[in-house]
């Protein structure tokens, strides 16, 4: 169920009234409300792989379990190693298989040696990379003894599978999340509000924001061999606020979404494009998943704690493997490694951890010097989502090619100039938005906080109008395949 | 709970009511015409009526309940018949395939003739409600699944006119005049989100699968095809094929004995709406040049065939 869709705006508000009017008193009802509501979101999809998260679920929780009695520290090894296997083994088997044995293939091929193809038609399961991140937290910090295993599979359940960040995130600890379930919720009528407001501003960037540069972007991507350098450099630009608001805006909804339900999730953006710099951006984005890097990859590899070498290694290790996190492909993994490239220097110079602030806090513009920076990062981020976007290296190389060409100083050739005028008019009044609200959980959180009812009600108006208006042709969240 | 519930109603009223009036001040809303069924089975639109379509695009129809295009006389007439294409509800009444075709053509008159999801048996059925006219020419405007859609063992349909094989009657569509499909149209704001946000989509996607996926059943267009010259006048039709025709079909309407003009584009896509199939004014235009090329060569045919020397 996609939640830019009609089917998720019925779903939506029957699941709110029979969890707070009819299933309010028990809060065992209310998870299990939760879990059935959660497992008919998934299954809308394909109700075939509801199993997967079902037996990740009860391999988690019986794990958890073990480990609780466990002492003994090689079986408790044992245990951690099961859910590992368990949980991995899907994701590898889903969404690397064919990637693996093609690469072996050719690998093979270059000593002679000929292997048959004997690759699966596997259709991936939608928000696999998320909901096996999330239990492996779980099972990780028991195995640390950092969280005591639950007792209660059906509030288990409900944190694995809990719909609003089920298939695409915020991945969200065990620590955090799971403990929100034992207690019961109450109505707050100012969480609610903020949650719709939230589920509000996501819609817009999904719909407004990501939809109608998808539209350019695909085109350009799709027959880049035809295009001149600076429509391709548009064409990448497209694509960087597509992912955006496409990624940042299911973040948005499904944080809006848990808040309706008395949930809180960790923020998952904060205002990535205005970072100063690569180490800034990635503490800007796609949050759990990079702290999700660093507490179960990066510091248990050592994390900086080494010599210079260990920094390096360990700085390659984390961004390799979340850009292979993202697909199956070499483009995903030149992805990661561009960043691990733009970061290094600031970690070897310990400069990695210089902007914490907002920028310009305080401040109604950026210095000079901030805006050189920020647009330094940028361009830097563009040019590593061309591999991010690209069909295959071929493709990215291809691009980037055409546009270090001389083509790059004439005039960009795309569709109708009315809808580009359009869309370089909503993303000017975004960025203008998305900057005033920098230091928010979200852009909009305080917009007309201090106005009345009538003042806020007329700006979320303006926003669904514009929704409605200008919003682009439906598209699949990006995320979703991966 | 209750103050925030509240508030979601008011906003959500309070907004339907906003978009309600933005609606029929902006003229965005979809007015439908009033109708009845005639006693032939037709099904008419009440003459002297105007509304609007999407996008504030106004249709009108004329003193003879047809939509668009009024012919200025009804000498030396020629009927223009077709479905949702020839409706053309969607275009201004300049890009009417009448009014574009007597343009072209001045020493005729065009009346324009059309119903909205209407397949070739019920084409037959408008050319004979327009005998007592004498038209010179009855043209009809046909897709592939005109001819499949008008036969009942094919695809079974209760709001249009179907042939069966197997009675070999002629069944009539079902008029339902529903009072609450009436009220619910004056929901404009309602209905032109659903419009517009869900089943546009679906009906882009639907149309291209349907003509791309479509099993032509040949020996039952054939016995329709010798059911249509038996019972109707077939001698002054002219069936206009709509582009990527199929050829088995056309081929087989011509070995009929029925007059054919055959539209060819390069790129049908120039023809048509972004989401939606149906010809736009440029379209229109395009179709109306073939045709009337096409009627030209037939009327000088006709006045040979018809000459005493």
């Amino acid at each position: 169920m996609l939640f830019n869709s009609i089917d998720f705006a019925v779903f939506l508000p029957i699941v709110f009234l029979l969890y707070w009017f009819v299933l309010n008193k028990n809060l065992k009802l209310q998870n299990a409300l939760i879990v059935v509501a959660s497992y008919v979101f998934y299954g809308w999809w394909d109700w075939r792989f509801l199993s997967l998260i079902i037996f990740s679920t009860v391999v988690d929780y019986l794990v958890g379990k073990k480990l609780r009695i466990e002492e003994n520290q090689s079986k408790r090894k044992v245990l951690l190693w099961t859910s590992v296997i368990v949980n991995l083994g899907f994701l590898g088997f889903f969404k690397y298989y064919n990637f693996f044995l093609e690469n072996f293939i050719d690998a093979f091929s270059l000593f002679g040696m000929q292997i048959n193809n004997n690759s699966l038609n596997i259709i991936l399961p939608v928000g696999i990379s998320f909901y096996t991140f999330q239990t492996l937290s779980y099972t990780i910090d028991v195995y640390k003894r950092k969280l005591e295993p639950t007792q209660d599979f059906i509030a288990f359940s409900a944190f694995v599978c809990f719909f609003p960040q089920l298939v695409a995130g915020p991945i969200e600890r065990a620590t955090h999340l799971l403990p929100q379930f034992y207690k019961k919720r109450i109505f707050e009528y100012q969480k609610a509000v903020d949650g719709m407001r939230q589920i509000l501003w996501g819609l817009f960037k999904k719909i407004v924001i990501a939809d109608n540069c998808a539209h350019f972007a695909n085109e350009i991507f799709n027959s880049s061999t035809e295009m001149n350098g600076s429509t391709l450099v548009l064409g990448a630009i497209f694509f960087t606020f597509q992912i955006y608001g496409d990624f940042s805006g299911y973040s948005d909804i499904a944080i809006g979404t848990s808040r309706l339900f008395g949930f809180d999730l960790k923020q998952n953006f904060a205002a990535p494009y205005f970072s100063r710099d690569i180490a800034e951006f990635w503490r800007r984005w796609h949050i759990s998943l990079s702290t999700w890097f660093r507490d179960y990859l990066y510091i248990p590899l050592g994390g900086s704690w080494g010599g210079t070498w260990m920094k390096v290694r360990n700085t390659f290790v984390i961004f390799l493997v979340s850009g292979f996190w993202h697909g199956a492909n070499w483009t995903f993994i030149i992805w990661g490694a561009l960043n691990a490239i733009y970061f290094l220097p600031l970690l070897l110079t310990n400069n990695n951890r210089r902007n914490l602030d907002v920028v310009a806090n305080g401040k109604l513009l950026p210095s000079i010097r901030e805006s050189l920076a920020m647009l330094t990062t940028f361009t830097l981020t563009v040019f590593a989502w061309i591999f991010f976007r690209a069909n295959d290296v071929e493709h990215a190389l291809s691009y980037i090619s055409e546009i270090l060409s001389p083509s790059i100083f004439t005039n960009p050739i795309i569709g109708i100039e009315d809808s580009v005028n359009k869309i370089i008019i909503l993303l000017t009044v975004f960025l203008i938005i998305e900057w005033k609200g920098r230091g928010n959980q979200y852009a909009i959180a305080n917009l007309g906080s201090k106005s009345s009812q009538a003042i806020r009600f007329a700006i979320y108006y303006i926003i669904v109008f514009v929704i409605f208006w200008f919003g682009g042709k439906e598209q699949e969240f990006i995320y979703f395949q991966f | 709970m209750r103050k925030f519930l509240v508030n979601i109603l008011i906003f959500i009223v309070f907004g339907y009511f906003i978009g309600e009036f933005s609606i029929r001040v902006l003229k965005l809303g979809i007015n439908i015409p009033e109708m009845y069924q005639d006693t032939n089975g037709l099904i008419k639109n009440f003459p002297n009526q105007t509304g609007y379509y999407l996008n504030g695009n106004k249709w009108s129809v004329n003193k003879f309940g047809e939509f668009g295009y009024e012919p200025k006389s009804l000498d030396s007439l020629i009927t223009v018949i077709g479905d949702s294409f020839i409706e053309n509800i969607m275009n201004p009444n300049e890009c009417d395939q009448a009014y574009l075709l007597s343009m072209r053509t001045n020493s005729y008159n065009f009346y324009p003739s059309a119903r909205s999801g209407a397949n070739l048996i019920e084409f037959m059925e408008m050319t004979k409600s327009l005998t007592h006219l004498n038209p010179v020419k009855q043209i009809l405007y046909v897709h592939d699944s005109d001819f499949s859609n008008s036969i009942r063992e094919i695809k079974h349909e209760n709001k249009t006119f179907q042939w069966s094989i197997r009675s070999n009657n002629i069944s009539y569509p079902q008029f339902l005049e529903n009072k609450i499909k009436k009220v619910l149209y004056n929901f404009q704001f309602m209905y032109y989100i659903y419009r517009n946000y869900i089943i546009s989509n679906e009906n882009s996607s639907k149309i291209k699968i349907d003509d791309n996926k479509l099993n032509i059943d040949y020996n039952k267009i054939q016995k329709l095809l010798d059911f249509i010259n038996k019972t109707y006048i077939t001698d002054n039709i002219i069936i206009v094929f709509s582009p990527n025709s199929d050829k088995g079909l056309i081929e087989m309407v011509m070995k009929n004995n029925f007059q054919t003009i055959i539209l060819k584009t390069d790129d049908i896509k120039t023809w048509e709406f972004p989401n939606d199939s149906h010809w736009t004014c440029f379209g229109h235009e395009e179709v109306a040049k073939q045709v009337s090329h096409g009627l030209k060569l037939k009327l000088t045919e006709s006045n040979y065939k018809n000459s005493p020397y």
